[in-house]
């Protein structure tokens, strides 16, 4: 595995740990219909699985990747006898694969699936790399990012590569976001880092997390830099370059709606509302109080809400209609996945959203067969 | 800047605050917040209040369950806010069977990524749900530690206590408080949007601050009419004063009665209206035609009538009387003062009949405030 930043690089290659023994889990992840029922899940004896090679290159390039639905992923705190953090095990398969585990140390993120791939940034310490995990390809590629810690990365819509959050080794000082091709090439900055004063203006004290999405047309590039009170959003217009801070301050974002950011409120807990903001203007709107968890799909924001005495309702709001229906409630517990969640993804197609299962697997939800419920109410006006 | 000056310096000032009144308010009113104004009650959660006094159990969350060494912090937390309450707001107890809340350690949590500890009262009133994030977990200004798992805690380190007693407020209602600009009311509330680290003033504080159980009190109202208001709070306050008899031979007897109560207002949501107990009431009188009050003595607190204050006296001649309630240090009650009531003295049956009113050495020099 080569080294292909030298120019960041401070040590050698890190090893990756892929556990040789672990589980398979046999994952059938696509729910349909309101009324649907998650497929079982068979945990079958372990087996020792090996790690997953390197992926092969075509003319040096990596193969196109196409999309993949039914990719997932999903982590879960590796904890020393004490309950201290030692690592993360991050499992992973996808349709007709065998799913794998990988555990990375416990400064690492997950981002994705896109095109059939997920990305785990990893730092050990001393040095970060970047896994390209591709379940459907049985293969995996990295980046190595050497000398700063790369927190986060998501996948660039509109080139080969990603988006990376670093930070400076020693200090943990703001680096912005870079973007990082996965073939050869070097990094660039896309977005600067956060000044202080823009975030003493927001009122963002120490900066806990930074968040990074795309949308999906690769248009617009959102960085959040949170406290535990809030998040300041900057948003980027990947065309111009142009970066403009959102008025006001938000929670973790749940995705893009074309020019429309869905956010979740500035909360300090659950329930909490969900608010959109167009890009090109205008104040933050509410479209949905007492959110549980949401997903967006197209124009679409699909939302858990807390019901009456508790008991968790289901919505879909349509961003240009501004109208929003009562979907029944989705069984089991099922929970959408927005695009900050930490613990788990997986890839779908259009008409469908991914959700969290209680157990915190990830899984597919057809909206075909969810959405002639209810009727529909406009959301203004709404409580 | 490291996370130990960070702690130690506390917070940056917050301008956030007006310009998400004036840009953003949206987002406070839908995040459930009621009204807040600078050093006042803690905003208000979204979500259904719970029964007051009610008494919810917790469990451990099944596979997640805390380590030894965070367990006991909790249900101590869990007592911290029962005993701290000043209320009747919602008290705690784990439970190791049977239907129960459940509390969590570890991914996957229900928290915002910027969390080290999070809450669910969406299953309000019925139940709630608690995450503490693992020792290590780290944010972009490095690893997370929690000073119960250490033998000897660092700087830096979150007292899982006083973060505890932070989720279990927010289960009750509580919202973050907002501080004055340079945090100098930091201590008057757990709940905040950060916990002090160690060292910072008030990284183990254990019980409910004053502007804390101010919006406990105003939501379940206080245990008992006798209880202090939070001094967190003014609490508006009518005193209504009558007499047994507004005309009455010299030389008989005058019962005065003040009834004490919060004022009738949405503004004080559970407190309105509501009895105040065990307070200094005062009954001054002066003659007619006069500005100057002299006090006649202390209304005694009734003991069968919450909120109802008495005096008998033996009037010499015509007096306005008026009772008066000036609340005591720590008391977020807000002064009150009576109607004049009118008591006509007349005939003469004692040996002053005929004379002017004997002042006391007590109203020589008493005067009270108008």
């Amino acid at each position: 595995m080569l080294s292909r930043y030298p120019w960041l690089v401070l040590m050698g290659p890190p090893l990756i740990a892929v556990i040789a023994a672990g589980l398979t889990i046999q994952l059938t992840p696509v729910i349909r219909g309101s009324s649907a029922t998650t497929q079982s899940v068979a945990m079958q004896s372990a087996t020792a699985q090996s790690a997953l090679g390197p992926c092969k290159r075509e003319g040096g390039r990596q193969a196109p990747s196409a999309p993949a639905a039914g990719t997932w992923w999903r982590a879960t705190a590796d904890l020393d006898a004490k309950g201290g953090l030692i690592g993360w095990n991050v499992s992973f398969g996808a349709p007709e694969t065998r799913d794998s585990l990988l555990i990375v140390s416990p400064g690492s993120s997950v981002s994705g699936p896109r095109t059939g791939t997920i990305a785990i940034a990893e730092d050990d310490g001393a040095t970060s790399v970047i896994h390209l995990v591709r379940p459907v390809r049985g293969c995996q590629d990295r980046i190595e990012v050497g000398a700063q810690i790369a927190r986060h990365a998501v996948f660039d819509p509109t080139a080969d590569g990603l988006l990376v959050h670093l930070l400076e080794r020693g200090t943990r000082r703001d680096l912005g976001i870079w973007f990082v091709p996965e073939a050869r090439g070097l990094p660039s900055l896309v977005v600067a880092p956060v000044e202080q004063a823009e975030l003493e203006r927001a009122g963002v004290g120490e900066v806990w997390t930074t968040n990074i999405e795309a949308s999906d047309d690769g248009l617009y590039l959102a960085v959040q830099s949170c406290d535990p009170d809030g998040c300041l959003t900057r948003i980027q217009d990947r065309r111009t370059g142009v970066v403009a801070a959102l008025d006001g301050s938000s929670g973790a974002m749940v995705g893009f709606a074309g020019p429309t950011l869905v956010v979740m409120g500035a909360c300090s807990g659950l329930p909490c509302p969900v608010v959109v903001w167009n890009i090109a203007g205008g104040p933050a709107r509410e479209i949905a109080p007492s959110v549980l968890g949401a997903a967006v799909a197209g124009n679409l924001v699909i939302a858990v809400v807390a019901g009456e005495g508790g008991v968790p309702e289901s919505i879909a709001v349509d961003l240009r209609s501004r109208t929003r229906r009562s979907i029944g409630a989705l069984d089991g517990g099922l929970l959408p996945l927005g695009g900050s969640a930490a613990f788990a993804g997986i890839e779908t197609s259009p008409d469908q959203i991914g959700v969290a299962r209680p157990d915190g697997m990830p899984a597919m939800l057809d909206l075909d067969d969810i959405l002639p419920l209810g009727v529909a109410q406009p959301t203004e006006g709404q409580p | 800047m490291n996370h130990t000056q960070f702690a130690s310096s506390g917070r940056i000032s917050r301008p956030r605050r007006s310009r998400l009144a004036a840009g953003f308010a949206l987002l406070l009113v839908l995040a459930g917040t009621g009204a807040t104004r600078a050093h006042g009650p803690d905003p208000r959660m979204g979500g259904a209040p719970w029964a007051p006094n009610q008494a919810l159990r917790y469990q451990w969350r099944a596979g997640q369950a805390p380590p030894a060494w965070m367990g006991p912090a909790i249900d101590a937390a869990a007592s911290d806010a029962g005993l701290s309450r000043a209320s009747r707001a919602p008290t705690y107890a784990r439970v190791t069977s049977g239907t129960a809340s459940l509390i969590a350690y570890g991914e996957p949590t229900g928290c915002s990524p910027a969390g080290i500890a999070c809450f669910s009262r969406a299953g309000a009133p019925s139940s709630f749900q608690m995450w503490f994030r693992a020792h290590g977990y780290v944010f972009d200004w490095g690893s997370l530690r929690w000073c119960q798992a250490q033998a000897t805690p660092s700087d830096g380190c979150f007292d899982v206590e006083n973060v505890a007693l932070d989720e279990f407020g927010h289960v009750d209602v509580l919202g973050h408080h907002v501080n004055l600009a340079g945090n100098s009311d930091y201590r008057d509330a757990i709940v905040q949007a950060v916990a002090r680290a160690k060292p910072a003033a008030g990284w183990q504080a254990h019980v409910f601050g004053p502007c804390d159980t101010a919006r406990l009190q105003l939501e379940y109202d206080r245990q008992s009419p006798r209880d202090l208001f939070s001094s967190c709070l003014a609490i508006p306050t009518k005193l209504v004063l009558s007499a047994s008899s507004t005309s009455l031979p010299t030389g008989g007897g005058l019962t005065m009665t003040a009834s004490l109560r919060t004022t009738t207002t949405t503004a004080n949501r559970a407190l309105s209206n509501d009895p105040v107990s065990g307070r200094n009431v005062t009954l001054r009188r002066r003659i007619p035609g006069t500005q100057t009050w002299y006090s006649a003595g202390l209304l005694v607190s009734s003991g069968s009538v919450e909120g109802s204050y008495a005096l008998t006296i033996n009037p010499s001649t015509t007096y306005e009387w008026q009772a008066v309630f000036i609340p005591s240090s720590g008391d977020g009650a807000v002064s009150a003062t009576s109607a004049v009531v009118t008591v006509t003295v007349s005939g003469c049956a004692s040996v002053t009949c005929g004379q002017a009113p004997v002042m006391t050495a007590a109203e020589s020099t008493w005067r009270t405030r108008s």
